[in-house]
C-alpha cells in the first residue's frame, strides 16, 4: 500500500512526512549530461543493487503518459521526471513507504512517505534503504562538500526532509507570510501544495528544509522537529482563537461544507480540496459532526483527475469524474 | 499592518520570503508570486542561481569545461547546477560553495545511524493518550490528562 493510502494513527495537523537523499553515483556525468545508453546503465546499476529486496522497477519508457501522471499525482514520481524518457524511472518497495526516481535531476532520489507526523521514522526507513545501496553503490562523495548532487542545496547530507500540514487558522487569519518569514530564518520554506503562491488552496502547505548543509541527518532531524512542533502549536492557539471569536461563523461554514458533502451529486477536484479543508478543521476543533465524516486525507490523492481515470477507465472526461467523485467521497464519509 | 512590497518590481505584495546570512552579511529577498516565479524560486529548485548570476563570472568561463562531462564553468554558473562529480574537482575552488556546506559536512560518512525513536517525554505519552481519549469519547478522562499536560507545560 502506497502513503497515500495509509492513514496516520493520530490525528494532527501533519498529513504526511517526506524524507528523501540525493545521491549520484561517482564517475558518471548527472543525469541532464548523459544520454540513453548512459541511463540505462545507471538504472540497471541501481536496480541491480536493490534486487535483493522486494521491489518493482518501472521504466517510464514503457508505461503509458495516464500512469506517468498518476504517479506525479502521487508524489512519487515528478514532471521532470515525466520529462526524461528513455533510462528513468521509479524503483518502488512492494511495502509502499520506499520509493526511488532515477535519473531525475540526480541519479538517485529516494524517499520514503509516511502518513501523519513520521520524522524519525521516514528518516530510519530512507537511510536503511540507503545504506543497503551503497553497499554495491559507489555514491559520488568529497571531504568537505558531503555527497555531490547537481543542486549545490543538496550538498552535504543530500538530504531533503518535507511535511504536508494543513493550517487553516493561520490561513484563514492572513498569519502565512508571516509564518515563511520565521521560518525561512530558521532555513524551512512553506510552499502551497494546491494553488499558487501563500494563497493555498485548502490551506495545505509544503514545510521541507532549505538546504541539506547541516549534516549529519540527525542535525536535520532535530531542527525539523522543533520547528513542526511550533507549527503545530501556533496552529493550534490561532484555531483555539479563532474559534472563541467566531464560533458561529466557522460552525456554520464547516457545517455547510459537510452538508456539501453528503448531498452534493457533481464537485470539481478544486471545490473538493476546499470543503476537504472545513471538515478538517472542523475535526480538529472537535466538533462533533465533523468527527463523525473521519479522516479524509486519503481522498486528497484518490479523488485527483488522473488517479480517477486511471482506476475507472469510462471516466476520460471532467463532467464524469465530477460526478463520480461525490459518489466515492459519499461512499468513504458513510463507512 | 504594513504590508512588504515585492522588492523586484515594486508593485505588487510580496508572499516569497526568504534570508540568509552569509559571512556575516545578511541577505533578505522579498518577491511577489510573479516575481518569485520569473526568478525561478518556487519550484522545487536552485533558489542560488541568483547568487551565480551575481557572482562576477570568470574570464575565460566559456573555454573552461569538465573533463568528465564537458560542461563549462560558464554554464554552471548560469544554469546554478554541476555537471557531474569532475566538475566539483574541476571548479569547486573557484566558485564559492561556502552557503552550501556546513561544518558538519566533512563528518557525514561517519555519522551514526539516526538515533532511534527518542524516548518519549511525559508529555508526549500524555498528549497521545489524551488524543486516544477523544477518540474513544471519554471526556473525563480526556479533562484530566489535559491538566496535567497544562501542569508540566507551565514549569
Amino acid at each position: 500500500m502506497y502513503w497515500y493510502e495509509k492513514e496516520a494513527k493520530v490525528f494532527s495537523s501533519v498529513i504526511s512526512t517526506r524524507v528523501r537523499f540525493a545521491r549520484n553515483l561517482e564517475g558518471i556525468p548527472f543525469p541532464a549530461r548523459l544520454d540513453e545508453a548512459g541511463r540505462e546503465k545507471v538504472f540497471s546499476e541501481i536496480e541491480k543493487a536493490f534486487s535483493k529486496r522486494e521491489i518493482e522497477a518501472v521504466r517510464f519508457d514503457r508505461i503509458p503518459p495516464l500512469v506517468k501522471a498518476v504517479y506525479t499525482e502521487t508524489r512519487l514520481a515528478s514532471p521532470l521526471l515525466q520529462k526524461r524518457g528513455k533510462g528513468a524511472g521509479l524503483i518502488l518497495s512492494r511495502e509502499g513507504s520506499v520509493s526511488m526516481m532515477i535519473s531525475e535531476e540526480d541519479h538517485l532520489r529516494l524517499q520514503a512517505i509516511l502518513p501523519g507526523k513520521a520524522i524519525r521514522e521516514a528518516a530510519s526507513l530512507a537511510m536503511d534503504w540507503l545504506s543497503f545501496g551503497e553497499k554495491s553503490l559507489n555514491f559520488a562523495y568529497r571531504e568537505g562538500l558531503g555527497y555531490l548532487n547537481s543542486c549545490p542545496t543538496n550538498l552535504g547530507a543530500g538530504m531533503r526532509l518535507s511535511a504536508m500540514m494543513h493550517l487553516p487558522a493561520l490561513s484563514l487569519s492572513g498569519k502565512i507570510p508571516a509564518l515563511s518569514r520565521a521560518l525561512s530564518e530558521a532555513g524551512f520554506t512553506v510552499r502551497g501544495m494546491f494553488g499558487e503562491g501563500s494563497s493555498a488552496l485548502g490551506a495545505v502547505f509544503q514545510i521541507s528544509n532549505q538546504k541539506s548543509r547541516l549534516a549529519p541527518p540527525e542535525k536535520i532531524i532535530e531542527s525539523a522537529e522543533r520547528i513542526l512542533s511550533e507549527v503545530e502549536k501556533l496552529e493550534q492557539e490561532e484555531a483555539a482563537r479563532l474559534y472563541r471569536e467566531n464560533k458561529t461563523d466557522l460552525e456554520d461554514r464547516i457545517l455547510r461544507a459537510i452538508g456539501t458533502m453528503r448531498y452534493a451529486k457533481k464537485m470539481e477536484y478544486q471545490e473538493f480540496i476546499e470543503l476537504y479543508s472545513l471538515v478538517r478543521f472542523g475535526k480538529a476543533l472537535g466538533m462533533e459532526e465533523a468527527r463523525k465524516i473521519g479522516q479524509l486525507d486519503r481522498l486528497l490523492i484518490s479523488l485527483m483527475p488522473s488517479s480517477m481515470q486511471l482506476l475507472d477507465a469510462s471516466l476520460s472526461d471532467p463532467a464524469s469524474r465530477d460526478e463520480a467523485r461525490c459518489r466515492k467521497l459519499q461512499q468513504e464519509i458513510e463507512q | 499592518m504594513k504590508t512588504t512590497l515585492c522588492r523586484e518590481c515594486g508593485q505588487k505584495p510580496a508572499s516569497f520570503f526568504y534570508s540568509e546570512t552569509i559571512n556575516g552579511k545578511k541577505k533578505e529577498i522579498c518577491l511577489c508570486h510573479e516575481c518569485a516565479q520569473k526568478r525561478g524560486f518556487e519550484k522545487e529548485m536552485n533558489p542560488f542561481s541568483s547568487l551565480f548570476f551575481s557572482a562576477p563570472l570568470f574570464p575565460e568561463a566559456e573555454k573552461e569545461a569538465c573533463p568528465l562531462c564537458g560542461m563549462s564553468l560558464l554554464e554552471i554558473q548560469k544554469s546554478g547546477k554541476f555537471g557531474c562529480s569532475g566538475c566539483f574537482d574541476a571548479f569547486a575552488e573557484k566558485l564559492d560553495l561556502s552557503p552550501f556546506v556546513g561544518k558538519g559536512c566533512a563528518e557525514m560518512k561517519k555519522a551514526p545511524k539516526v538515533a532511534p525513536e527518542k524516548e518519549k517525554s511525559e508529555v508526549e505519552k500524555l498528549k497521545e493518550l489524551l488524543s486516544e481519549a477523544v477518540e474513544r469519547e471519554e471526556y473525563e478522562k480526556a479533562a484530566a490528562l489535559r491538566d496535567q499536560i497544562r501542569a508540566l507545560e507551565a514549569k
